[in-house]
C-alpha cells in the first residue's frame, strides 16, 4: 500500500512539471482581455495582465523586460483601436500577438485629432480611435471569440474546451448586452445631460442610443471654474444631468455637481484589476448607472 | 639516397631559382584549385538560403533583384510593397508573413527591418543581450559586432541611403541591445531593428517635443506652432513622443519572406500573384537562384576552359625553364660523366631534382588550397554581397 503511495506521488511529481509546461502562457494589455482569457483558458492558460493595478493600462509604459516577458508568451492579446499605446513602439512576434479587436476595426470611433506642422513644414495629425471597445458588449463578445480563436489554433486538442467555455462567457456578455440596452431605453426617453469626465464611454454610448458628451476631468481633482462652465455648456438647459466618472470623485467635485443638481455615478471602464471580476464590476456599473438616470 | 642528396643540395645552392620555380609550379596548380572552391562556396552558400526561403513576395520587376536584396541584402533596390500586403497574407491563412525593410545601412552594414518572427524563422539566436523589444533598439549580426567591437549597450548610427538623400533621412542613433550567434549566412553582417525603427529612420515615424495648449488649460484644444524640434535618438526620456502618421498599413516595405505551413498553401498563395495587372508578384527563390547558378556555371565552363589553356601554357613555360636550365648545366654534367659518372647517374640526379620541386611545389599549392578554403566562406559572402 505504501508502495503504491509513493509510486503514485512519484508519478504526480514527474508530470506536474509536464502539465505545467504544456500551459498557454497568455499575456495581455488590459483586464478585459484577460478575464477573458482566463474564462476561456480556464486551467489551460496561465494569464498575465502585468501592469501594476491602479494604473491605467492605456497609457501604461512596460520596461523592456517586460515587453521580452510578452515576447516570449504562447500568445500575446491586444485590444486593437490604439489602445495600449506602447505596442505602437514595441516589437512583439506577429505570429503570437493577435489584435482581438481587428473584425471590427471598420466599427472603430474616430478620436478628437491634434495637427502640428514640422520645421520642414509638413503637417501630420495626431488622430486615432476612441478605445475602450469592451464597453459595446455585443463587441466584447467578438474580442472573447478572437480569443478563443487564437487559443485554439494554438492548442488544437483543447478546441472543445474553449468553445463551450467560450459560450458561457458570450452568454454572461448577451446578458449584459440586454440590461444595458433596457436601462438605456428607459434613460433616452427623459430630458437628461449625460456627461462623462473623460473620453471613453463612446462605445457605450453608440451602442446603447445614447449620447454622452466627454470633459477631460480627473475625479481626484477639484473642478476649475472654467471646467465648470464647460460643464454647464454641455447641459445647455437640461432638465436633468447626469455625470459619469470613471472613478470615485473628489469630495469638492461630487459636491459641485450636487450644488448643480447634477447626479453622478461611477462607470467603471474595469480596464484594470480592481475588487471583483469584470462581470462583477459591469453589473455594478449597470445598476448604479440605471440608479442615476431614474428620477420620481 | 646520395642522388637525393645531391639533388637537394644542388637545389639549396641554386635556392633563389629554385624557389621561382617552385612558386610558379604551385600557383599554376593551386588557382584553378582556388576558384573552384570559392565557386562551389559561393553556390552552395546562394543556394542554401534560397532554398531555406519558401517564398518571396515583391513588388512587380526582377525577380533576380527582389531575391538578392531581401535574401542576400545586396544593394538592389526593388520597388516598394505596403504593409497592406503583410496583413493581407497573414489575413489569408495561407502563410506567416515577414517583412523586411532594406534601405539603409549603419557603419557599412543593412540595416533589416523586420519582426521578430524573422529572427524565428532563421533560427537565429542571441549570443549576447537581447532581441529588440522597442523603437530604436538594434541587434548586431556576429560579424557586425566582431567588426565593428561593439555589444550590447554601445551605440551605431544609421547612414543616408545614399549621398544624393541629403534631405530626406536624418541620421538615427540606435542602441544595441544583443549580438546574435553567428549563423555562416548574411544575417552575420546585417543589423537588426523593429520594422518600425527603420520607418523612423526613413522619416515617416518621429518624435518631437511635446504639443502643449496655449492657454495651458486642462481639456483645451492643442495648437501646436512650427519648428518643432524632431528627436535623431530614441531614449527612455523621449520614446514616449514618438509616433506614427496615417495608416500603418500604408507605410513601405522591401519584400515579404512567406512562410506557407505545407505545399498547398504555397501553390494557392503563388496562384494569388499570377495576374500580371498586380503590382506585386511571388517567386519562389531556390527557382531564381537555380537559373542564376546556371547562368554562372555557364560562364564558368569558359572560364574553366580558359584557365586550364593558362596552366597549359604556364606548365609548358615551366618545362622550357627546366629544359634551359639543363643545357646551362651541360658542363656540369660533362665533368661529372668524366669523374666517371654514368649517364644513368646523370639522368638520376635530374629526375631527382625535378621530383623535389614538383613535390615543394605540390606541398606549397596544396597550402594555398586549404587556406584558401578557410576563408572561402568568408569570401563567398563578401562575393555575394557584392553581386
Amino acid at each position: 500500500m505504501i508502495g503504491r503511495l509513493c509510486l503514485m506521488i512519484f508519478a504526480l511529481g514527474l508530470s506536474w512539471p509536464a502539465a505545467a509546461a504544456d500551459k498557454l502562457t497568455v499575456y495581455t494589455v488590459n483586464y478585459p482581455l484577460a478575464y477573458f482569457a482566463e474564462r476561456i483558458g480556464g486551467d489551460a492558460a496561465e494569464v498575465v495582465f502585468p501592469a501594476p493595478q491602479g494604473q491605467d493600462p492605456a497609457f501604461w509604459e512596460p520596461s523592456p523586460e517586460v515587453i521580452a516577458a510578452f515576447q516570449q508568451a504562447d500568445i500575446i492579446l491586444l485590444n486593437g483601436a490604439g489602445y495600449a499605446r506602447w505596442v505602437e513602439k514595441a516589437s512583439l512576434p506577429r505570429s503570437r500577438t493577435v489584435e482581438t479587436s481587428k473584425l471590427f476595426a471598420d466599427r472603430f470611433i474616430p478620436a478628437d485629432t491634434v495637427v502640428h506642422t514640422h520645421a520642414d513644414g509638413s503637417e501630420h495629425s495626431h488622430g486615432g480611435f476612441a478605445a475602450i471597445t469592451w464597453l459595446d458588449f455585443s463587441l466584447a463578445a467578438m474580442q472573447a471569440e478572437a480569443v478563443a480563436t487564437a487559443m485554439i489554433k494554438a492548442r488544437p486538442d483543447q478546441a472543445d474546451a474553449f468553445s463551450s467555455r467560450l459560450t458561457e462567457l458570450q452568454d454572461d456578455l448577451a446578458e449584459l448586452d440586454n440590461q444595458a440596452s433596457k436601462i438605456a431605453y428607459s434613460a433616452v426617453n427623459q430630458d437628461i445631460a449625460m456627461i462623462a469626465s473623460h473620453p471613453v464611454y463612446q462605445y457605450f454610448a453608440r451602442a446603447y442610443g445614447l449620447t454622452i458628451d466627454s470633459l477631460v476631468w480627473e475625479p481626484e481633482d477639484t473642478p476649475s471654474e472654467k471646467q465648470w462652465i464647460d460643464f454647464d455648456a454641455f447641459r445647455a438647459g437640461a432638465e436633468r444631468a447626469v455625470m459619469l466618472w470613471e472613478a470615485t470623485p473628489s469630495q469638492a467635485a461630487a459636491q459641485g455637481l450636487a450644488d448643480r443638481g447634477g447626479v453622478g455615478t461611477v462607470f467603471d471602464p474595469a480596464g484594470n484589476r480592481g475588487e471583483g471580476d469584470f462581470l462583477e464590476r459591469m453589473r455594478a456599473n449597470l445598476d448604479d448607472f440605471a440608479a442615476a438616470t431614474t428620477f420620481e | 639516397m646520395s642522388t637525393l642528396y645531391l639533388a637537394w643540395a644542388h637545389i639549396v645552392w641554386h635556392r633563389w631559382r629554385s624557389a621561382v620555380l617552385v612558386a610558379a609550379i604551385a600557383l599554376v596548380l593551386a588557382v584553378p584549385a582556388t576558384i573552384e572552391r570559392l565557386l562551389t562556396a559561393s553556390e552552395e552558400r546562394l543556394a542554401a538560403r534560397a532554398e531555406a526561403t519558401p517564398l518571396l513576395v515583391g513588388a512587380r520587376g526582377s525577380r533576380l533583384d527582389l531575391v538578392m536584396n531581401a535574401l542576400y541584402f545586396s544593394e538592389d533596390r526593388p520597388d516598394p510593397l505596403s504593409m497592406a500586403e503583410v496583413e493581407a497574407i497573414w489575413d489569408s491563412g495561407l502563410a506567416e508573413a515577414i517583412p523586411l525593410h532594406l534601405r539603409f545601412q549603419a557603419e557599412a552594414a543593412p540595416v533589416v527591418g523586420t519582426t521578430l518572427d524573422y529572427l524565428s524563422f532563421r533560427g537565429l539566436k542571441t549570443g549576447e543581450g537581447r532581441v529588440f523589444a522597442t523603437l530604436g533598439e538594434a541587434v548586431l549580426g556576429a560579424g557586425v559586432a566582431r567588426r565593428l567591437g561593439l555589444g550590447p549597450g554601445d551605440s551605431l548610427t544609421s547612414a543616408p541611403s545614399n549621398l544624393f538623400d541629403l534631405a530626406g533621412v536624418y541620421p538615427l542613433k540606435m542602441t544595441v541591445v544583443g549580438v546574435l550567434e553567428p549563423s555562416g549566412t548574411q544575417d552575420d553582417d546585417a543589423v537588426f531593428v523593429d520594422i518600425k525603427t527603420a520607418w523612423v529612420i526613413a522619416g515617416i515615424g518621429h518624435g518631437h517635443d511635446d504639443v502643449v495648449a496655449e492657454d495651458g488649460e486642462p481639456g483645451a484644444a492643442p495648437r501646436a506652432s512650427a519648428a518643432i524640434r524632431q528627436y535623431q535618438e530614441i531614449t527612455p526620456e523621449n520614446v514616449e513622443s514618438f509616433h506614427f502618421h496615417g495608416d500603418l498599413a500604408a507605410y513601405p516595405v522591401s519584400a515579404i519572406l512567406a512562410v506557407p505551413p505545407d505545399a498547398r498553401a504555397a501553390m494557392i498563395l503563388r496562384g494569388r500573384y499570377l495576374d500580371a495587372e498586380l503590382g506585386t508578384q511571388a517567386v519562389v527563390p531556390d527557382r531564381v537562384i537555380s537559373e542564376l547558378l546556371g547562368r554562372i556555371f555557364q560562364i564558368k565552363r569558359s572560364l574553366d576552359a580558359a584557365v586550364g589553356l593558362v596552366a597549359l601554357a604556364a606548365l609548358v613555360g615551366v618545362g622550357l625553364a627546366v629544359f634551359l636550365s639543363l643545357q646551362l648545366r651541360q658542363r656540369e654534367m660533362r665533368t661529372a660523366f668524366r669523374l666517371g659518372c654514368r649517364r644513368s647517374m646523370i639522368a638520376r640526379l635530374v629526375l631527382a631534382e625535378i621530383a623535389l620541386l614538383l613535390s615543394m611545389a605540390g606541398v606549397l599549392a596544396a597550402g594555398i588550397v586549404l587556406a584558401a578554403g578557410s576563408l572561402a566562406d568568408q569570401a563567398a559572402g563578401w562575393l555575394i554581397g557584392a553581386a
